[in-house]
């Protein structure tokens, strides 16, 4: 694991299933957010 | 709670909206690392040679600091209850959950704190009970005064389990170390 608490988190912007583009730097001052990896669509998650 | 759930996968973006449709739509926005693949992932540290990325959250504040990593096996569920208690902490506000009384650390020469899903805390339960080894065992998900204790001995950093042997720690599971402290005969 390259990340620690503490850090600040890497900055990205990808598209989500909704059509819309999510830039994780939007939410800074407003919101916390939770950040969920899984591995696979279609498998138990 | 004011928090903004963003889930983050490998799969392309008709294979995530399907996917959402299949189980009734889901609401919070599921975040396509197809291509370049795994790029956010590989940042995150998250992503396996296969090319998936692991189970994992990452709890970030308004301020886009991290304040609180876990990385589980595939198998593993994480514990909403521990989510909602992190988030808690960060927005400083009590948590929904009724908060668990601070508790003593037991009197015992072997105390594990472990979390419900983890499975090297499976494996030790399972090599301590196979050899005979009394321990007393400490859920940090249910217990927020053990989970400060043991982030004391870890640096800050979630790791189960942990051991504490008399007031000797030891981090993770170190067999090679649980034998020598413990007198075990393998």
């Amino acid at each position: 694991m390259t990340l620690t608490v503490g850090q600040l988190a890497p900055d990205f912007m990808l598209t989500s299933h909704l059509d819309k583009q999510v830039r994780l730097s939007d939410y800074r001052g407003s919101v916390n957010v939770v950040l969920v990896f899984f591995p696979q669509a279609w498998t138990s998650v | 709670m004011q928090a903004q759930v963003l889930g983050l996968s490998v799969d392309t973006i008709p294979s995530l909206k399907a996917w959402s449709e299949s189980l009734g739509g889901i609401g919070y926005p599921l975040l396509s690392d197809f291509y370049p693949h795994g790029q956010v992932a590989r940042m995150f540290g998250v992503l396996r040679s296969e090319g998936h990325c692991e189970r994992a959250i990452f709890i970030i504040d308004k301020q886009g600091v991290i304040r609180y990593i876990d990385i589980h096996d595939k198998d593993q569920q994480p514990d909403n209850e521990v989510l909602f208690g992190e988030l808690a902490k960060i927005a400083g506000v009590p948590a929904a959950k009724p908060v668990i009384p601070a508790s003593e650390e037991p009197d015992a020469d072997l105390v594990m704190y472990c979390t419900p899903w983890c499975s090297d805390c499976r494996k030790a339960r399972e090599y301590l009970s196979l050899r005979n080894i009394p321990y007393v065992e400490v859920d940090i998900t249910r217990d927020l005064a053990a989970a400060q204790r043991m982030r004391g001995w870890t640096g800050g950093k979630q790791i189960t389990p942990t051991f504490n042997i008399r007031g000797t720690i030891v981090i993770d599971f170190d067999k090679p170390r649980l034998v020598e402290l413990l007198g075990i005969k393998d």
